[in-house]
């Protein structure tokens, strides 16, 4: 691809560079001028002529120096292979290819679109939005080779771009209602956040459309533009691989991700679920989901929340036995986002198994809460401790209390194994047990072990209880 | 493109770091014609009244909305929160007929900011690669420095009184420098207002530490007035004996020569 009839070079040894204020000739768009937009539309082959350039209003060379300019650029393409959900990827290459020109500088995105070109390339010759055009087009068509046809147009007319303004933001707010339907299932990547491996050796963040990182500020679309950028930075790819069990987000490609990265210490995680094969927890996490035993249901508290939760723990001492790259069965660090997805710990029973969540955090997820539960979870002005807790479970008819006479009979077959033989406990495989009470901290695993006792007492201490 | 000289000032608090970063940045002003950014890496941001620049907004404001942005679910759901927040810093850059100026500040409220401090090295690193030097006035902390990427070419300027704890900080800040694997090309003292009859002694004692002990600024009254009239720098007279101290002190770097400029940069 030749660039030698452009006036500027081309390439990419120009990202990153800036124009500044004093060497600018003219500005499009930016924060001074209120209407602005880029949009990219999938059209149907007749829609486009190919390589046609229009600019509608005054060119650059009708421009005064130092001007601050009302500025659109439309790109529309076709192909056979073209559809709307790609116009999201196509527009942000607009950001990439400005940036390529010489003296030609472009950030964000969407409405907010901010380019300036420099006195310097100005002065060179590029006087014209047509040599914008003709960048655009070639590298669009070289890069991306599902175009068959593009044209670019631009808008400076002020009239003009009032006119197209809506349809581009409702172009942009129906990408977004796309997006934020978006389901783990339509893509075949993930990203993954090693951001945190300083506080948390073992951790690895999994990142999909519909599992936003634990500490909240990192979304699927956040980690395909990093990874773009920078794909060996924290910030990476995971392919997804093949599926084990979607209803559990089971994946080859993220066990894989997680031996690798966590040097074997976590080889297998359940995407969507806080007991088994749980999602490893850093530091950062934004909230904690922790089982509440005595109903066999999860609580959630958030960092922000002052004083103690439900089960008499506050948010610091539960982080520390959520914390640290591990997998806890029961302690799990999330985000608020994820508790807007629908695949919120779906393996656990999802919002049918959360008991307790603090009052603020109720009301910023509550429209994501389904009906049928959301007045049955009770917060921290309702119940303060577990056995309140209890009470109003019962009286609200949350569904975790089926859950309890599940788990009454199975308390009985396990009192009956304790009596049998010659009274040694055989636990085959793999037998866990936390001690010291909800968030004690200490996990003790018994693998194939024969327990002698003559008399085993393990009682619950009630917290505020002193030791007998 | 070319190679780029960042010029970190640190230093206790109180031993003149800001009035040494406006010395100098009046100094690189007015003898060469680099391109100059300012950034001032302390939160309680001196810089912006020692040079006459308004400041609207620091970074840490924006980082601080984004975060909250963030938690709030404003953000445009398909949109990557890396370009918004580039966009934003660039717009709280102060641009300047002569330099430009980018506040830090602090960001405020909880939460987890490894995300947000990610992005804002990178940013901060794609910024200070378009100007020919770039200028910071850091905090009396040195949390900034592990926060850095060492893509550039580093100088480290430490400012020191006549105190102990001025000494023992300059000490403290070369260790971690090394710590954190800045590779600064050089790691240089000032001394600031030091009584001229200590200057012997305190240049033994920098020297027996191995560190490179460049210049003195003396003490001069007509800064303190500005100072307390809360005017700009440039508004000190040419021949004013701090400035003079510190044209040389520029001079000793060679930041004022094309030669020794190229020199420093590594490009022979």
């Amino acid at each position: 691809m030749s660039f030698d009839d452009l006036p500027v070079d081309v390439g990419v040894i120009y990202e990153g560079e800036r124009v500044r204020g004093k060497d600018m000739f003219v500005e499009l768009g930016g924060p001074k001028i209120e209407k602005k937009f880029e949009l990219a539309l999938a059209r149907s082959m007749d829609e486009v002529e190919d390589e046609r350039i229009t600019i509608i209003g005054p060119d650059l060379k009708d421009m005064k120096e130092g001007s601050y300019n009302p500025f659109a650029i439309l790109v529309e393409v076709a192909g056979n292979e073209i559809e709307p959900d790609l116009e999201g990827v196509i527009e942000r290459r607009i950001h990439e290819y400005v940036n390529f020109i010489e003296g030609m500088m472009h950030l964000n995105q969407r409405y907010d679109i901010w380019i300036r070109l420099s006195k310097k390339s100005f002065e060179k010759g590029f006087n014209s939005l047509e040599y914008l055009g003709k960048v655009l087009i070639r590298l669009f068509k070289s890069e991306m080779s599902i175009i068959e046809k593009i044209q670019v147009t631009f808008i400076t007319d002020a009239k003009e771009l009032e006119n197209r303004y809506d349809e581009a933001v409702n172009r942009y707010n129906e990408r977004d209602a796309r997006a934020r339907g978006l389901k783990d299932e339509d893509v075949d990547t993930f990203y993954g956040c090693s951001l945190c491996q300083s506080f948390a050796p073992t951790h690895v963040c999994t990142i999909t459309p519909q599992r936003y990182a634990n500490c909240g500020a990192i979304s699927w679309f956040d980690g395909r533009a990093a990874a773009r950028v920078d794909p060996k930075g924290p910030l990476y790819e995971i392919p997804k691989g093949e599926t084990i069990d979607d209803f559990r987000g089971e994946y080859t490609g993220v066990n894989q991700i997680y031996a690798e990265k966590s040097l074997g210490k976590v080889k297998e995680v359940s995407l969507y679920s806080a007991f088994e094969k749980p999602h490893t927890s850093c530091g950062c996490f934004e909230a904690i989901a922790f089982v509440i035993p005595e109903v066999d249901g999860l609580g959630i508290v958030h960092r922000d929340f002052k004083g103690e939760a439900v089960n008499g723990l506050t948010f610091s001492s539960m982080a520390d036995t959520t914390a640290g790259g591990r997998q806890v069965p029961g302690f799990h660090g999330i985000s608020i986002e994820y508790m807007r997805s629908t695949k919120f710990l779906q393996v656990d029973g999802g919002w049918e198994r959360i008991v307790w969540i603090p009052e603020p955090i109720k009301k910023r997820v509550l429209e994501f809460i389904p009906e049928h539960v959301r007045d049955k979870i009770p917060t921290e002005n309702d119940v303060t401790t577990i056995s309140e807790l209890k009470e109003f479970l019962k009286t609200h008819d949350h569904p975790v209390v089926n859950r309890w006479t599940e788990l009454e009979a199975e308390e009985e077959t396990a009192a009956q194994v304790a009596t049998s033989e010659d009274g040694a406990v055989m636990v085959p495989g793999e037998f866990t047990a936390m001690v010291g009470g909800v968030g004690g901290g200490i996990e003790i695993i018994f693998k194939n072990a024969r327990i002698y006792a003559e008399k085993v007492i393990i009682r619950r201490k009630v917290a505020g209880e002193k030791r007998k | 493109m070319r190679e780029k000289l960042v010029i970190s000032v640190s230093g206790k608090g109180g031993t003149g770091k800001t009035t040494f970063t406006a010395l100098l940045s009046r100094v690189l002003l007015s003898k060469t014609k680099r391109s100059l950014l300012l950034v001032d890496a302390d939160p309680v941001m001196n810089l912006p009244r020692a040079l006459g620049v308004d400041i609207s907004k620091s970074v840490g404001d924006i980082a601080t909305e984004i975060r909250r942005k963030i938690d709030n679910g404003e953000l445009p759901a398909s949109a990557a929160k890396q370009d918004i927040f580039e966009g934003e810093i660039f717009e709280s850059l102060v641009e300047g007929e002569q330099f430009d100026l980018l506040a830090m500040g602090r960001t405020e409220g909880e939460g987890c900011y490894c995300y947000v401090n990610r992005l804002l090295t990178q940013i901060l690193d794609r910024l200070t690669s378009n100007y020919d030097i770039t200028l910071m006035d850091m905090s009396a902390g040195l949390e900034h420095f592990s926060r850095r990427t060492n893509r550039n070419v580093d100088v480290l300027i430490i400012v020191i009184d006549s105190s102990r704890a001025a000494f023992e900080a300059a000490i403290r800040i070369r260790d971690l420098a090394k710590e954190v694997h800045i590779d600064f090309k050089r790691i240089l003292v000032i001394a600031n207002r030091v009584p001229e009859s200590l200057i012997p002694l305190l240049s033994k004692g920098l020297e027996e530490n191995g560190l490179d002990f460049i210049g003195t600024v003396p003490e001069d009254d007509k800064i303190a007035e500005l100072n307390y009239l809360g005017k700009p720098i440039f508004e000190l007279p040419d021949s004013s004996p701090s400035l003079n101290a510190v044209t040389e002190i520029a001079e000793g770097i060679g930041l004022l020569d094309e030669v020794t400029m190229m020199k420093l940069l590594g490009i022979e």
